[in-house]
């Protein structure tokens, strides 16, 4: 294994416990905006935390993921049923071999892997794997009012970098001379990418439809509410305040 | 008669047991959970392809209810509510909205739960079964739409503190439209007043209130729907005020006793072009229309099919001739609407 392999395996190492203390709610705030931006934008690291999440999947039968992978379908073979805790070191070690090529990585990674899948008080194996579930659920999810390659295109470009709040939203990357970056090298600011107008739906989402859903929120029961205000903190579709600009302006 | 008595009683335990795992019973407590304890969590919420973090923290203090919504890896959206006003930071669109309601407004009392009482529209199953998440034993309930009306609902909810663990929002094929899934939640007995700050520096901001004086419109027109979708009626309708809109605004809504439709009437004033056709804000629906000089839009937690049969079916009755001071009570006795067909014809 050259040197840089071997660097590389370390920076991955990194991350398999970083986002294992993310879940654990053991690693520090800042950390945890930071893993989740590159958890964001980076295909291949989703992917690994993809297999953890099968692995686990297969160990709880969760039958609303789908086992493609070799590793979990051999496990969801061997297991029926939630699995007992104690047999969570062997089959993570078990899929570790399978993952990794060198005895090394496989022991290093199989103390990220337990680590990721140890039980804690109150958030464990459980939480960790449901956490992680998400990342292929979502590949599954149907796609509502935008084409697949625009959404898969939001899911590994969440930020279109601006220099400036105040400017206008741009769609895509802006010019390298436009981005404010920090010391850790995320930008100062950064704001959902803007919908392509062609994919989008008929009606351009204003300030005004976005006082509709916080006004129906209020007349929404408790779970419902969460839902529609989770749905539209999270909303990818912008909230076009130029129709707001106008009515603030006429006061 | 003492062993009567004992299998009586031995009778009434199992019952007991029997009905704690009625999925409605757990309904009911969550509701109450979600609604009366303090909570600090963060969640993923999953959509159409897309992956957000969000944090929630919630403290009931007496009848003081508190709570800040962040979005922690995408917009930076945060929405923090104080009592009965709900403010929205929107740091991607430099822009405040702050929404303010009346505490005994007609809008108010009504609330849809999620549970069976007066919920015909929907298969309530589930409640005995267990699953394991996060670490924690959950008990599994599922609520199924019977037709496409409605969205469905699975729950996990935990069986210590009856909170949602993971909410899977279904189509009535039981597709996944959307997931909420914790990843860490915590229970504290006091939250300090300072976990509720807003974190966006909100200089040069917008801000849009409703709590403005508005204008009362000289006539008010009486709006209505004609047919509505099965199982949807008319629970309320007020004149509201709204940010940012110099006149008040007509709100009507319809339930089916878990989903709810909002539908909005507001006079046109600007030269702006409408709103015109479909959106999606997360799992909400949106329907825009023009009607008589009006702009109605629909919105809810339901399908975009619902919203728009619902938007283009509410038409004006005619004037009101008294106006209250905030609110019109709904019909009572009225004729009521004439129902859908079935989503599909």
């Amino acid at each position: 294994m050259s040197g840089a392999d071997v660097n590389s395996e370390e920076i991955n190492l990194q991350r398999d416990s970083q986002l294992s203390a993310m879940y654990d709610d053991e690693l520090p705030a800042a950390e945890c905006e930071l893993l989740a931006r590159r958890l964001a934008r980076d295909a291949a690291l989703r992917k690994q935390w993809g297999r953890y999440a099968l692995i686990g999947a297969a160990l709880r039968s969760d039958r609303s993921v789908r086992l493609d992978d070799g590793v979990p379908r051999r496990v969801a073979g061997a297991i029926a049923g939630d699995a007992p805790e104690a047999a969570v070191e062997p089959l993570a070690d078990a899929a570790m071999r399978h993952a990794a090529g060198s005895q090394h990585v496989a022991a290093a990674r199989g103390a990220a892997l337990t680590r990721w899948l140890r039980p804690a008080a109150g958030v464990g194996i459980a939480a960790s794997v449901a956490a992680a579930a998400i990342f292929l659920l979502r590949a599954e999810a149907p796609m509502q009012t935008t084409e697949p390659q625009v959404a898969a295109a939001a899911v590994s470009a969440p930020a279109s970098l601006v220099a400036d709040a105040s400017d206008p939203v741009q769609i895509g990357q802006p010019s390298a001379a436009a981005v404010e970056l920090r010391d850790n090298g995320e930008p100062v600011r950064y704001v959902t990418p803007q919908v392509n107008a062609s994919v989008s739906s008929a009606l351009v989402p204003s300030a005004q439809l976005a006082n509709y859903v916080v006004a129906h929120s209020e007349v929404s029961g408790p779970l419902s509410r969460r839902i529609v205000l989770s749905g539209l903190v999270a909303s990818d579709a912008a909230v076009d305040t130029a129709g707001a600009e106008d009515v603030d302006a006429s006061r | 008669m003492r062993l009567v008595s004992v299998m009586a009683a031995g009778a009434m335990l199992v019952a007991g047991l029997a009905a704690a795992d009625e999925p409605h019973v757990w309904l009911t407590r969550m509701n109450e959970a979600l609604t009366t304890r303090n909570y600090d969590g963060v969640f993923f919420h999953v959509h159409g392809g897309r992956m957000e973090t969000l944090r929630v923290i919630h403290r009931v203090d007496g009848k003081h209810v508190t709570e800040r919504l962040v979005s922690l890896d995408g917009s930076g959206r945060e929405f923090i509510r104080r009592g009965n006003e709900l403010t929205c930071y929107l740091p991607d669109r430099r822009t405040v909205l702050v929404e303010k309601r009346k505490s005994d407004g007609p809008l108010l009392g009504a609330l849809p739960k999620l549970d069976q009482s007066n919920a015909s529209m929907y298969e309530i199953k589930g409640g005995a079964q267990r699953a394991r998440l996060m670490g924690r034993d959950a008990r599994l309930v599922s609520v199924n739409p019977r037709d496409g009306y409605r969205y469905g609902y699975r729950l996990w909810i935990d069986e210590a503190t009856a909170m949602p663990l993971k909410t899977q929002l279904c189509d009535e094929r039981g597709e996944v439209i959307e997931q909420i899934v914790f990843s860490t939640l915590t229970m504290p007995a006091k939250i300090p007043d300072s976990a509720f700050e807003p974190q966006v520096d909100t200089r040069g901001f917008r801000w849009l209130r409703n709590d403005q004086p508005v204008v009362a419109e000289p006539a008010p027109v009486l709006w209505e729907a004609m047919r509505l979708p099965p199982g949807f009626r008319l629970t309320t309708r007020g004149q509201q005020a709204m940010p940012g809109a110099k006149q008040a605004v007509s709100h009507l809504v319809f339930t089916d006793g878990i989903a709810s439709v909002s539908v909005f009437v507001e006079a046109r004033e600007t030269t702006a072009p409408p709103m015109e056709g479909t959106t999606q804000l997360g799992s909400s629906s949106a329907f825009s229309t023009m009607v008589d000089g009006h702009q109605v839009t629909a919105v809810g937690e339901v399908p975009p099919n619902t919203v728009r049969f619902i938007a283009t079916q509410v038409k004006p009755r005619g004037r009101v001739i008294e106006r209250s001071a905030d609110s019109m009570p709904p019909p009572a006795g009225g004729a009521q609407p004439a129902l859908a067909p079935t989503p599909n014809q």
